[in-house]
């Protein structure tokens, strides 16, 4: 036994040396007690249209320090906020676009509350400004729904032309599928719903949205490798709810979507399962996605993916449930294609 | 479904016949009804909600000549307020094989509870538990029943385990071998490989002066599960751990315990061509002395862990502090409310974790800032304290201190000042039944848990204290009335570190500075009458209160102060 403690000890005193002791993370100046601002924080602009303009700040303290610049919306509670350690907040040396971190978006005609905090002080600084127009994240690197004229499938407005509800609703009184305020959106004042009670098979109900006419496409790119899908689903933690996101390829003679002879269809699928609780954002790069192997609903097409051929979209609601009598809801808010990289609101500036 | 299970429950009836096998039946009945009400500051969100379930979880165990063993478990759960089979799901929430090849190799296969070493697999619990009320316990219970935690701190994957032993006839007394592989996540067939769990494991035993392990943990992304990969994760983690043991005299045994080993991690990501690269070490040296005739245990251990020692199976938290519970989700006119203590210990779907996750999860610092992701915290060390006092039935008492620093300081080059930790836990339970002579069951139990977390120059002075008391009187025979309470408060300033997907902070990476004043109350009574050691019910009333009077969304809401109050009942059959 003596020989295994002695391995042991010398095990041991080889692991235990040389722990790694480098500092972590950016370096942070904190405030010295005699700190003060010397002059006040102000900004740029007090009714901003991000459209086309943007925020920056000003301010002059006593001493080097890191600082916190945070912009929050008072309604929507959307937050954006830059660290730098400096003594001069330069006028243009932080410019703010009306991005956002985490999920909730800033809202048209919104007051926010801007800040200024300190490390290792409880001085601070605040003004306020009035978004006149949010960030409508319309750039030639994404294709906003709502910004390209189709606001019905952006979820914004109520259901309209375009929509069709899905097939196999047998019972109309449990399902639904409305623009609703029922919780907070990330984006605008209502997200969609989708809800019902599953009538023993697996689909509980769904909506497709068509172009309206033949020959008609949405304005993507053909490279799949350069194009995402994105959407905001809310969802409560059940893990029997799916929903089913499909991009009808038109690629019979017709060209037009409907998966029937002699308009074979692709259906391209973006699967989300809702077991998390609340809202989370979903992005697909869509040479990732699989076919429909359901040939009148889209397993019927030539299977090459050629997303500038989309013509209909479809969201599907399923129940992995087995059973009769589950009940699944999901939300969906700010779907937005974006090419070259996954979106990020905080990344995605306003202008090109 | 129905004529499945049918078949399934005849097959099963009629197979012993068959065969002659051992069929053994066992299973967990349970039905809840809980009514629950919510009020806030605004009064937009009063409400009252009634839910429940009841379900039945039926284990079949199979055994033949005893070298096969099939064991599953069939759930039935039908939620409050389904009628007439509707609402009514099934499951299979277990199946197991068992066997042993050629007399040699025991092998399991199927859904396994897999842990090994603090350091290596090891599911942590979420919240310190250990002195608090029954009324809490059996909620916790179930919470830990649905998601899979059991006492032995295992996570449950699928896979398959191989054991077997070497006999020696001097020297050593023997040695266990194991090896496992185990799938923590399913491809998603578009961007996710699967990622398996695989390693062995080799305990050696000296009968006289306690065991040696060896351990190898690999944590990997498979190739080849799909076309292209978005990220490739290899992670490999190489420890020793011991137990040994000296019995000075009858009445007096020493022991040495600890563990000490390596990890190295690599991963690519496709997207930018990005790769890194990380090793770590750690080592937990421990002494402990044992004194029989008073049952008094006292032990002290030193141990260091540091920043890039990676253990994802280990790490990997049952909570992120974060989530949005499932029972009233918002408040304050659609706020998302933050799950608080009261949650963290009631709401059995959708807030606990079961997955590995390869990035230290985030952490709310007032529920446990010490040592958030378990012994294999990184960047931690110090030394740990303890004495256990039992005394033959009459009291157990408990007191333990942890004086932990970091390693590596944050956010600051020039000083390099690192953060301070604190923890100084406490508790007992006293039988007052057996010190006066009583014939019936009347205890008092308390805990107390107090941390505290400094630095000077980056201020970080953050406290919690979470006190825990509960009374246990049993009545009439088998009628116990009981009651509880817990009491968090925590006040301070602390700041957190964002990890990026490669699990590090990098130096663009600035910390959130965020401030507590912090306050949770619950208050519990209620009875419990266990009609057999088979079947037990119950029912409580719990009070709970909450107030953050630094919530980062009080200019919108003013102060977060909320109460939740609810009635539970609880009716519980295990055979």
């Amino acid at each position: 036994m003596k020989k295994y403690l002695s391995i042991l000890t010398v095990i041991a005193l080889l692991s235990s040396c040389a722990l790694d002791d480098e500092p972590i993370g950016g370096n942070v100046t904190p405030a010295p007690s005699d700190f003060k601002i010397t002059s006040e924080l102000q900004v740029s602009d007090d009714d901003v249209n991000f459209v086309i303009d943007s925020v920056t700040v000003a301010a002059t303290f006593s001493h080097t320090v890191t600082v916190d610049v945070t912009f929050t919306g008072l309604e929507s509670g959307a937050t954006r906020t830059f660290t730098t350690t400096t003594k001069e907040l330069k006028l243009n040396s932080l410019v703010w676009n009306g991005e956002h971190e985490g999920s909730f978006f800033f809202k048209e005609d919104e007051k926010v509350v801007v800040s200024l905090a300190f490390v290792g002080s409880t001085v601070t600084s605040t003004d306020t400004l009035v978004i006149a127009t949010e960030n409508p994240f319309n750039t030639a690197n994404t294709y906003n729904f709502k910004e390209a004229g189709f606001e019905n499938l952006d979820f914004t407005n109520a259901f309209g032309n375009g929509w069709f509800v899905g097939n196999g609703e047998n019972n109309p009184p449990t399902l639904v599928r409305i623009p609703t305020d029922e919780i907070v959106p990330p984006q605008g004042d209502k997200s969609f719903k989708i809800a019902g009670t599953a009538a023993g098979g697996v689909y509980v109900t769904g909506i497709d949205f068509s172009i309206s006419g033949n020959f008609k496409f949405l304005p993507l790119p053909a490279d799949p490798d350069s194009l995402w899908y994105n959407v905001y689903v809310y969802g409560n933690g059940d893990p029997n709810t799916e929903l089913y996101v499909e991009f009808k390829e038109a690629d019979g003679f017709k060209r037009w979507a409907n998966g029937t002879a002699p308009n074979p269809t692709d259906g391209v699928q973006a699967l989300i399962k809702t077991d998390h609780i609340g809202w989370k954002l979903f992005s697909f790069q869509y040479s990732t996605l699989n076919f429909s192997t359901f040939a009148p609903g889209g397993g019927s097409g030539n299977k090459i993916l050629e997303p500038d051929q989309i013509q209909a979209v479809t969201y599907n609601l399923q129940t992995t449930a087995l059973g009769t009598g589950q009940y699944v809801e999901v939300y969906l808010d700010y779907p937005i294609f974006t090419f070259g990289a996954p979106f990020n609101p905080l990344t995605f500036k306003s202008k090109p | 479904m129905r004529k499945i299970v049918l078949q399934l429950v005849l097959l099963v009836a009629v197979a012993p016949a068959l065969y002659a096998q051992t069929v053994k039946f066992n299973g967990l009945g349970r039905a809840v009804v809980q009514n629950d009400a919510f009020s806030d500051t605004t009064s937009i969100n009063e409400g009252r909600r009634t839910g429940g379930h009841t379900l039945f979880d039926m284990g079949v165990t199979v055994t033949r000549d005893d070298i096969l063993k099939v064991s599953s478990v069939l759930r039935v759960r039908n939620e409050f307020g389904g009628f007439f089979g509707e609402g009514i799901s099934f499951d299979f929430r277990q199946i197991k094989f068992e066997g042993i090849i050629g007399e040699v190799v025991k092998y399991e296969i199927g859904d396994l509870d897999v842990a090994l070493t603090p350091y290596t697999i090891y599911n942590n619990t979420a919240d310190w538990a250990d002195y608090e009320s029954e009324l809490f316990g059996i909620k916790r219970d179930l919470v830990d029943y649905e998601n899979f935690y059991t006492k032995d701190n295992t996570w449950r994957m699928q896979g398959l385990n191989l054991f077997t032993t070497l006999k020696f006839e001097s020297g050593i007394e023997k040695i266990k071998l194991r090896a496992f592989g185990n799938r923590i996540i399913g491809t998603d067939f578009v961007s996710i490989p699967s990622r398996f769990v695989y390693g062995a494991n080799a305990k050696i035993t000296q009968g006289k002066y306690g065991t040696i392990g060896l351990n190898s943990v690999t944590t990997a992304d498979i190739a080849g599960t799909i076309d292209a990969s978005s990220i490739d994760y290899n992670n490999n983690v190489f420890t020793v751990d011991y137990n040994l043991k000296y019995d000075v005299n009858s009445d007096f045994q020493l022991g040495l315990e600890g563990e000490f080993g390596t990890s190295s991690m690599d991963m690519s990501r496709a997207i930018d061509d990005t790769s890194v690269s990380f090793t770590g070490k750690f080592y937990d040296v421990g002494l402990k002395g044992t004194y029989a005739p008073l049952n008094l245990t006292l032990g002290g251990s030193f141990h260091a862990v540091d920043k890039n020692f990676s253990s994802p199976t280990a790490q990997t938290r049952r909570l992120t502090g974060t989530e949005t519970p499932a029972v009233f989700p918002t408040y304050n006119g659609g706020l998302d409310r933050q799950s608080m203590l009261w949650d963290r210990l009631s709401q059995d779907q959708g807030m606990y974790n079961r997955s590995i996750s390869t990035v230290l999860m985030t952490y709310n610092p007032i529920y446990g800032n010490v040592t958030p992701y378990g012994k294999a915290t990184p960047n931690r060390s110090g030394i740990s304290l303890f004495a256990k006092l039992d005394s033959a039935n009459f009291y157990e008492l408990a007191v333990g201190v942890d004086l932990l620093s970091e390693i590596s300081a944050e956010n600051d080059t020039i000083t390099e000042e690192k953060r301070s930790f604190t923890a100084i836990k406490a508790g007992g339970k006293l039988y007052i039944d057996k010190l006066i002579g009583l014939e019936k069951q009347l205890s008092v139990q308390v805990g107390f848990r107090k941390e505290s977390t400094t630095r000077d120059v980056l201020a970080v002075d953050l406290s919690s204290t979470l006190i825990d008391f509960g009374i246990d009187f049993e009545v009439m025979r088998s009628f116990h009335v009981l009651a509880g309470m817990k009491k968090l408060t925590a006040s301070g300033v602390e700041y957190f570190l964002v990890r990026n997907e490669f699990n590090q902070v990098t130096n663009e990476t600035f910390p959130t500075n965020v401030e507590y004043d912090q306050s949770e109350d619950i208050l519990a009574f209620g009875i419990k009458y266990d009609f057999s050691k088979y079947a037990s019910f119950s029912m409580q009333a719990q009070l709970v209160n909450f107030r953050n009077d630094k919530d980062s969304l009080a200019a919108l809401t003013g102060a977060s102060e909320y109460d939740l109050n609810q009635i539970y009942f609880n009716y519980t059959v295990k055979f």
